[in-house]
């Protein structure tokens, strides 16, 4: 059993009632004993009146008796006998009347007695005279009968004088209580009733609220419902609901939408859903189906449907089970349809594919070409130099120039291809990523360039060089290229000096960077050599981009766009800064890769 | 060395480059007898022929038809009766994975192939004059490809 809720509203509800209706029926039990009390009353004050009634009627009749007494004595007629007959019966009546009116009095029913007592003592007084002929033995006798009856009279007419004050006090008494209630009832029903209808009042405004705020709960409620039909539609999804206990299914309306149908167009059922579930994933939705509603895998599942129309599309479907207040499980399933995602994902994909292809094509034949370029190219520069060797001295002057010009022109092809090479192999080679001593990288770079350096009668200073996964070979390049660089564009009279320094830097501090937050390690070459304008800081790293005529400096444009696309594939960042005459600084950034 | 020549053979498919080959070494006058062939099969006919003369120094070309310098050198190493032969990988390529794997495949040393005669001269004479017993002793990677400048 559960725990009676003590704050919920229904209970407070009940509650309210049933207290009302108890204080209701207690008030109207009230309400009747005070109306009960006031018939009383006025009973109590009828009856009073009533023996004060009987008894003056009782005196009266007495009285009556007395005075035809009397007259019988007088005139001895026999019509006055009948008549003295007939008030005894009355007053006979009226004691009986008398009893019943005092019994609820045992004082006044005492009373009474007393008085019937002196009433007898008349009687035998009366009857004593109405059956004595006076005047005739004793004339005195006369004079005791009245005397007697007078006494009786006396006594008589104190008693109920007695009985009437008694009756009157009583009386007296009950007029008061009378009164009393009959001031306070009304205010008394008044009051119930305020109460009463404080109470209901208090109720109205209970129900009232609860009607209200289940209204705004409604009405919030049919806007969530709104959206949340809208969302659907918008979304591209629909919601079925499994009721785990009796294992009937609900559709939103957009899942019937989303198979092509009206909303609630068929009754909603796996069998029905299945149908339209292409035949090679009906086994793995069910399965699907199944292992969802148990919970043990909620991970999405893409399956393909077939619309009302015929129409192929992906649907993607997930859920979770929910447990209602009222106990129910329920599980709650999404289906969406990502027939876009799917179809894009796709698209992306062949697109993809193409250029991937396209690429491979571009750069194997960069490749191809390069490298069978370079034999022709090299049979030409060894004959030629077999012919300097063997017959030069034979040659005439414009021969021996024409020669001159042929080699350098084949150098200078040489320098293209193995540049082109070395450009299509930074892009073709795998990107294997090494933990690399740059140090020693270094020094690789500075022998491969020890003939230029001596020539250039360069200083080359540099500190410490991290260890940091990079493509070892590629790293090797970057560094104969930018020094190699700097070397040939040293100054002419002066000593090429080359400086390498080396720090970790975060991208905030930096002014080049974008502000992402992370770690790079940063290295700095500075040359004095010639220098370029700031304003190709960018365009030198083009391909095939140079600042100089062939004449002035040999070079093919490359050197520097493959210290680009080492840097692009290690993704970092090459940057340039310089003035003419005053030497050149080339920054490298590369990220750390934690 | 029982004898006085250093015997030298080169295998290489390209005719001009047979020609800088022997043409070198003649200018070179050394005591060398060179001997060429034009591909893999040819070669290895000859050194598994039964009197065939083993050179001390071979010359390998990497790409050639039928059999290429690469499956040339594992037959080559797999065969004890070989041991003792140098081998100096001679190829127009410098590519990491030709210098990788025929290193790998016990190969002694790498030479790119000059542009320049004279250069190619002086290659050839310093080879020959390697010591190979204490220079295959202390091989290493870095003394592998043999550096010269021009």
């Amino acid at each position: 059993m559960k725990m009676w809720n003590f704050k919920k509203p229904s209970f407070h509800l009940i509650l309210i009632f049933v207290a009302s209706a108890a204080l209701i029926f207690f008030l109207m039990g009230l309400a009747y004993k005070q109306l009960e009390k006031l018939s009383h009353n006025t009973s109590y004050v009828n009856r009073s009146y009533e023996v004060s009634l009987t008894l003056e009627r009782i005196y009266t009749h007495v009285k009556d008796v007395e005075i035809l007494q009397r007259q019988y004595i007088l005139t001895r007629d026999a019509g006055i006998k009948a008549d003295i007959d007939l008030t005894i019966a009355d007053i006979e009546a009226g004691f009986k009347k008398l009893q019943v009116e005092t019994t609820g009095n045992p004082e006044q029913k005492q009373n009474g007695e007393v008085l019937y007592g002196y009433i007898q003592e008349h009687y035998m007084i009366v009857d004593k005279a109405l059956h004595t002929d006076f005047g005739k033995d004793d004339p005195d006798e006369l004079k005791h009968n009245l005397l007697a009856g007078k006494n009786v009279m006396a006594n008589v007419r104190a008693q109920i004088t007695e009985m009437l004050a008694i009756e009157n006090g009583l009386l007296k008494k009950r007029k008061n209580e009378f009164h009393i209630t009959q001031q306070s009832t009304p205010l008394f029903l008044y009051l119930i009733s305020l109460l009463a209808l404080g109470l209901l009042a208090f109720a109205f405004h209970r129900i009232f609220t609860d009607f209200r705020e289940q209204e705004s709960v409604n009405s919030r409620l049919q806007i969530v419902l709104n959206a949340s039909n809208l969302a659907e539609i918008v979304g591209g999804f629909g919601v079925w609901i499994l009721n785990l206990e009796s294992k009937t299914y609900q559709f939103s309306d957009n899942q019937y939408r989303l198979l092509g149908y009206q909303p609630q167009e068929f009754r909603a059922s796996l069998d029905f859903f299945l149908k339209h579930v292409h035949p090679e994933d009906q086994d793995d939705i069910k399965e699907k189906v199944q292992l969802l509603t148990e919970q043990s895998d909620p991970s999405p599942s893409v399956f393909r449907v077939y619309k009302k129309d015929g129409s192929l599309r992906y649907f993607q479907t997930t859920g979770a089970i929910v447990k209602l207040k009222s106990g129910e499980k329920v599980f709650l399933g999404i289906t969406a349809d990502i027939t876009h995602e799917i179809d894009s994902t796709l698209m992306l994909e062949e697109q993809n594919r193409t250029l991937e292809a396209n690429n491979q094509e571009l750069v194997a034949f960069n490749y191809v070409a390069s490298h069978d370029l370079q034999e022709p190219l090299r049979k030409i520069e060894t004959f030629i130099t077999r012919l300097k060797e063997k017959d030069g001295t034979n040659l005439t002057e414009s021969g021996k120039m024409f020669l001159e010009k042929m080699h350098s022109s084949a150098g200078r092809m040489r320098t293209l291809i193995d540049d082109l090479l070395l450009f299509s192999r930074t892009t073709r080679a795998e990107k294997v990523f090494e933990s690399t001593d740059l140090d020693s990288v270094m020094h690789h770079a500075q022998e491969e360039l020890q003939q230029m350096i001596e020539e250039k009668k360069a200083v080359i200073s540099f500190v410490k060089l991290p260890v940091l996964e990079v493509i070892p070979f590629q790293i090797q390049q970057l560094f104969i290229n930018i020094l190699s660089n700097s070397l040939k564009y040293c100054k002419a009279d002066v000593p090429a000096f080359i400086g390498i320094k080396y720090e970790v830097v975060n991208s905030r501090d930096e002014a080049w960077l974008p502000k992402n937050n992370l770690t790079y390690h940063k290295f700095i070459f500075s040359d004095n050599g010639i220098g370029f304008e700031q304003q190709y800081a960018d365009k030198i790293f083009d391909v095939f981009n140079r600042l100089h005529s062939r004449e002035d400096y040999a070079g093919t444009g490359i050197g520097l766009a493959v210290c680009k696309k080492i840097v692009e594939n290690h993704k970092g960042y090459i940057f340039a800064s310089s003035k003419p005459l005053c030497g050149a600084v080339f920054t490298v950034y590369l990220p750390d890769k934690h | 060395m029982n004898k006085e020549y250093i015997h030298i053979i080169l295998a290489d498919d390209d005719e001009d480059d047979r020609l800088f080959f022997t043409d070198a070494f003649s200018e070179l006058k050394m005591s060398t007898k060179v001997q060429t062939f034009k591909d893999g099969v040819e070669l290895l006919d000859y050194l598994n022929a039964k009197d065939s003369i083993l050179p001390q120094l071979l010359f390998l070309d990497l790409n050639m038809p039928k059999k290429n310098g690469m499956q040339c050198l594992q037959e080559i190493k797999a065969n004890p009766r070989f041991s003792n032969i140098a081998i100096a990988i001679y190829s127009t390529s410098s590519t990491e994975e030709h210098i990788d794997e025929t290193f790998l495949q016990g190969a002694n040393i790498y030479i790119k192939k000059p542009n320049d005669f004279k250069v190619l001269k002086k290659i050839l004479a310093d080879v020959v004059t390697i010591n190979w017993q204490y220079h295959t002793s202390g091989l290493n990677k870095d003394n592998f490809l043999l550096r010269y400048s021009g």
